[in-house]
């Protein structure tokens, strides 16, 4: 009986649910749908008809683009930096998550504070003496320099997202096994990680995605053509002398294109993560 | 996690791959690549050669320009000293990227600044080198036309060479004219019965607009402080003799205003803050595929005629941007574009010398490269004469060097803010001129605000020497 | 758990071990986060509030103002507009995206099929850099080609033609939609996983109870999703303070500071006017306030709340 008044509740909720979630998705995805055009048109057909479909699509431009803003070289580049990135914050943010929810620190509060304000100070702020002493330090044009401010500047976050999500388990498992006898080290990779990871997956997916699309480090301390990422090769099309639409277009395409493959494989994990690691029962 | 570690094990595959297909040359295409030991490569030839790398740092250019300059400017210096490699490297937002690598120590052997202001701010902060010594190895002062040398010199030293000069013009769109029957206009009262009969028949008068770049509010100001309070008047206040809040500069300000209020300017503030710089040039001469033009003239440097003939073909002229008070003779004003100088801590100056006087040296070469430009830009003051420029250069432009030549060699000539006035009065004057168009600051304020930075400046000697002007006004 | 007396040194090994669990293992997991942090964000950061008191202009020897520049941040009307404008940005945030993500999200989480298309869809734009974006959104809100321009244009509909970057009245809520175009979606998803942990039986026994959808909403799922919720809202605080990438790519802080921020403030006077410690007191100022939000949020907590 409770099973079909359920059916009866859903039938009645889901077209409302399905027109506003449509109209959303238009609203999200709508200007890609532009932007996708507008890749594979030229100039002149992009001023006559500014929201046109391409007729004879010009696939030219992508190649056009793929070459002027070097991205063979500027991709590698992004690829390193995201894959070196989300590795140290992984590590770094887990450790630090750890201790933060279980393992209860003196000074957890004001710790807590300090990543807080920690995120909250200006990039524009630090920039000046932090490059000063990079280049001390023969980090200047390198990619590992930019690695590396990478990891301080996501790790808070990250730590928080983790923390979270481990506050979120009780502590039955864990407990259980330090009574039996396990270290620290061992409840942290052994129980803690598995169960977490899909917290783990979203701060590496937010990591990453942070670290691909950043703009203001990549500009100012990675100067040669060769450490160039690709946040600069589009900024430097869209630069103030030129707008070709149709390239511009065609070159952000190249930019989004990866990162949602990437996007498409993970989403079904985390979401098969996170029903499938409940503590329950 | 596995599909993420596959995921970029492939991206990476992937761009491997595609590096083979497409790769752009990034490097001068010399025999060293860019990626190997900056300092030096040996040669397979029988005496081996130590090469020294040189490094530039410039603007970003247009794409077809970048290979030019290449062929033209690198590779031939390069062929010139087989013992030096020169690199030239564009890097957007040049001058804060600059700035912190030189402050950090680092930075290109040859430093790019976008006016003698800047070097001078970089001089005395101990960036750059006095260039003395190489100046009279190379006798500079003979190759460079003076009041160019001189606005590089400070104290009697030269600290940086000039890269580009430029100066304001006033462009037309020629078919419009032609079909109105207009005349370009010679005075203040042309100017606003043209502006009256353009906005009559639906046009705008100028198409100027500053969403693209920040710094067109002070080519504005350049141009009425010039050719309304006189050069002479300019002098005097650059000199600290006369203030910025003299009638005579507020009125020059308040023209501005008044013709941004009559929408003279691109139709008004929201498309003056609106408008690309492909617009602009699509508005004064119509787009590809047909559109009418929206505007007649446009108020702009010399730097656009690299793009005046691809955007109007032969619609456009131009002609010197006329008196706008009686007793103001016309003239041209003077800007130094873009300078270069020597990294203070550039472990080849000798070298780095040596490119310098290859951009000053010939007047042959320079002038292949100032027409690859379509005289935009790198067009260095030099002693030109017209056998150095090539039989079918567009006579618009030669008329142009013509006629640049003899006005300002006969000392006649005003002063552009981004060359000859000192920094942070200069950036307060291209911040805020929006606030006076849009009514948040009146213009009695603003030229105050600006004789209050000008004051400071002054009294602790940072603004750029100017040569006299002999253009008098009455 | 019994200590045996008979063994004092079997005691003592028991306490240090427990000081070390207690005390230094948890410093040591945090370890790694700290090195990072310090290096890069707390050394930079206090060389600059040190530059703060000074005249520095990016070049050349800072000289020690004291609190001149403090001084004149107090009476600086652009200071106080951009202020203004922050406070605007984060009162937009704090209101469209995260009720757009908390709707959508509940509308996701009831629906059975076709959950993952509109994750994918919604959650597309975060994905993409700020550069992306703003070209996407200047080309929408161009003056001659953009969707005023053609509606106007094709329509004769007058009004739609809006100058939505270049008129100083909206300017600021133009570049904040293009922000939350990209942000909002990033929320709907976050929000998601955290229904999706609510526990099923509180709505079974909420529907039970007669509870409507609204209330199921906002008796079972808000509350249930609190520490998420709590954390997006925080996060948002602090976050508008910081606001520049969108600004800065799309305006630079203009027309006339229509759409000045602090951040763009800071950019401009440390890297345009030369006025680095200038720039330096008004980073601080940024500071406190996150400062601000971040004690706040921490004094809600001492009082029971769970964020």
């Amino acid at each position: 009986m409770k099973q079909l008044r359920r059916f009866f509740f859903q039938l009645r909720r889901s077209g409302l649910s399905y027109g506003v979630l449509i109209i959303l998705a238009i609203f999200s995805l709508g200007p890609l749908v532009i932007l996708a055009f507008n890749s594979l048109r030229t100039t002149p057909q992009i001023s006559a008809q500014p929201f046109g479909f391409p007729s004879q699509p010009r696939w030219q431009n992508f190649s056009d683009a793929w070459i002027n803003g070097n991205y063979s070289v500027t991709m590698q580049n992004s690829t390193f930096i995201v894959v070196a990135t989300i590795a140290g914050v992984l590590v770094i943010a887990g450790l630090g998550a750890y201790s933060l929810a279980r393992l209860k620190p003196r000074g957890a509060d004001v710790i807590t504070m300090y990543l807080l304000v920690g995120t909250s100070v200006p990039m524009q702020l630090f920039m000046v003496p932090l490059f000063f002493m990079w280049q001390k330090l023969g980090l200047i044009d390198t990619l590992l320099g930019v690695v590396i401010i990478y990891w301080a500047t996501q790790s808070p976050f990250a730590t928080f997202l983790i923390r979270a999500f481990m506050m979120a388990i009780p502590k039955d498992f864990d407990e259980a096994a330090r009574i039996d006898g396990a270290s620290e080290w061992q409840v942290f990779t052994q129980i803690v990680i598995p169960i977490v990871w899909p917290g783990f997956l979203t701060a590496g997916l937010v990591a990453g995605i942070g670290v691909w699309n950043e703009y203001l480090i990549a500009l100012t301390f990675l100067h040669s053509p060769d450490v160039k990422t690709v946040t600069t090769s589009l900024s430097a099309f869209a630069g103030r002398f030129s707008q070709d639409w149709g390239l511009i277009s065609a070159a952000a395409m190249i930019m989004v294109i990866p990162v949602a493959i990437v996007f498409l494989n993970l989403q079904r994990q985390f979401v098969e993560g996170l029903t499938r690691g409940s503590l329950k029962g | 996690m596995k599909t993420l570690f596959r995921l970029m094990a492939i991206l990476l595959v992937a761009s491997q791959l595609l590096t083979a297909c497409g790769s752009k040359a990034t490097a001068p295409a010399t025999a060293a690549p860019a990626t190997a030991a900056p300092n030096a490569t040996t040669e397979p030839t029988a005496a081996p050669i130590e090469k020294v790398k040189i490094v530039i740092w410039t603007e970003p250019v247009l794409e077809a320009n970048r290979t030019m300059l290449q062929t033209e400017f690198v590779d031939t210096f390069n062929a010139a000293h087989p013992n030096i490699e020169l690199e030239l490297q564009f890097q957007e937002n040049i001058d804060q990227v600059e700035r912190t690598a030189l402050q950090a120590g680092s930075g290109p052997d040859i430093v790019f600044t976008p006016g003698p202001a800047f070097a001078l701010e970089y001089k005395n902060a101990g960036f750059i080198l006095d260039l003395s010594k190489y100046a009279e190895k190379y006798a500079w002062k003979d190759k460079v036309v003076n009041w160019a040398y001189d606005s590089g010199s400070i104290e009697g030293s030269l600290y940086s060479l000039p890269l580009t000069y430029e100066t304001m013009i006033l462009y037309y769109n020629k078919k419009v004219f032609t079909e109105k029957g207009w005349q370009p206009p010679t005075s203040l009262a042309d100017i606003e019965k043209l502006c009256g009969e353009a906005t009559a028949a639906g046009l705008n008068c100028f198409t100027n607009s500053n969403q693209w770049w920040k710094g067109v509010n002070e080519w504005l100001l350049s141009v009425v402080y010039n050719n309304y309070a006189g050069a002479d008047n300019v002098y005097a206040a650059l000199q600290g003799k006369k203030p910025w809040t003299d009638p005579l500069f507020v009125q020059s300000t308040q023209i501005l205003k008044d013709w941004m209020d009559k929408g003279w300017f691109s139709g008004g503030i929201d498309n003056y803050f609106a408008y690309n710089y492909d617009d602009i040039w699509n508005n004064l001469c119509g787009t590809a595929d047909g559109k009418a033009p929206t505007a007649i003239m446009n108020i702009e440097g010399t730097w656009a005629f690299q793009r005046a003939t691809p955007f109007c073909k032969n619609d456009w002229d131009w002609v010197e941007l006329p008196s706008l008070r009686e007793g103001v003779k016309p003239g041209y004003v003077l800007a130094i574009g873009s300078t270069l100088g020597i990294n203070a801590k550039s472990q080849n100056p000798d070298a780095s010398a040596e490119v310098l006087d290859w951009l000053v040296g010939d007047t042959t070469r320079a002038a292949k490269i100032i027409e690859g430009f379509n005289f935009g830009e790198w067009n260095v003051p030099l002693h030109f004469k017209a056998s150095d420029f090539s039989a079918d250069a567009d006579p618009r432009l030669t008329r142009f060097v013509e006629f640049f030549a003899t006005g300002t060699g006969s000392g006649n000539f005003g002063y552009t803010t981004w060359t000859f006035w000192p920094a942070k009065t200069d950036a307060y004057i291209i911040q805020e001129l929006d606030s006076v168009f849009t009514g948040d600051l009146t213009v009695e304020a603003y030229q105050q605000a600006q004789q209050d930075a000008f004051q400071a400046e002054l009294a602790a000697g940072k603004v750029p020497l100017a040569p006299e002007t002999k253009s008098v006004s009455k | 758990m019994a200590i045996s007396t008979a063994n004092p040194h079997k005691q003592k090994l028991g306490r240090t071990a427990n000081s070390w669990r207690k005390i230094i293992l948890p410093y040591l997991f945090l370890t790694p986060l700290f090195v990072v942090n310090f290096v890069v964000i707390l050394g930079p950061s206090v060389a600059s509030i040190f530059y703060a008191f000074t005249d520095w202009s990016g070049v050349g020897k800072a000289k020690f103002i004291g609190f001149s520049n403090f001084v004149r941040l107090a009476a600086d009307p652009l200071y106080f507009k951009a202020l203004e404008h922050n406070l605007l940005w984060m009162l937009i945030f704090l209101t469209v995206p995260i009720s757009m993500g908390l709707m959508a999200a509940s509308f996701l989480s009831s629906i059975k099929r076709g959950q993952m298309l509109f994750r994918l869809a919604f959650f597309f734009p975060y994905v993409l850099s700020p550069t992306v974006s703003v070209q996407i959104w200047r080309y929408i809100f161009h003056p001659l080609y953009g969707i005023g321009a053609t509606l106007s244009n094709n329509f004769g509909w007058q009004w739609a033609n809006i100058k939505f970057l270049s008129n100083t009245k909206i300017v600021l809520p133009s570049i904040a939609f293009m922000d939350n175009w990209q942000w909002w979606g990033f929320l709907a998803i976050l929000y998601l996983a955290a229904m999706q942990a609510v526990d099923t039986e509180l709505y079974e026994a909420a529907r039970l109870d007669g509870a409507s959808r609204w209330q199921e909403f906002l008796y079972v799922t808000i509350p249930g999703i609190r520490p998420t919720l709590g954390f997006t809202l925080m996060m948002t605080m602090i976050w508008s303070f910081l606001s520049f990438n969108f600004i800065w790519l799309t305006t630079g802080g203009g027309p006339a500071h229509a759409s000045e921020v602090l951040s763009t403030l800071l950019y401009q006077k440390a890297f345009q006017s030369f006025e680095v410690g200038y720039a330096a007191t008004i980073g601080l100022s940024m500071s406190l306030f996150c400062g601000l939000v971040t004690l706040g949020v921490i004094y809600l907590r001492r009082k029971g709340w769970e964020v």
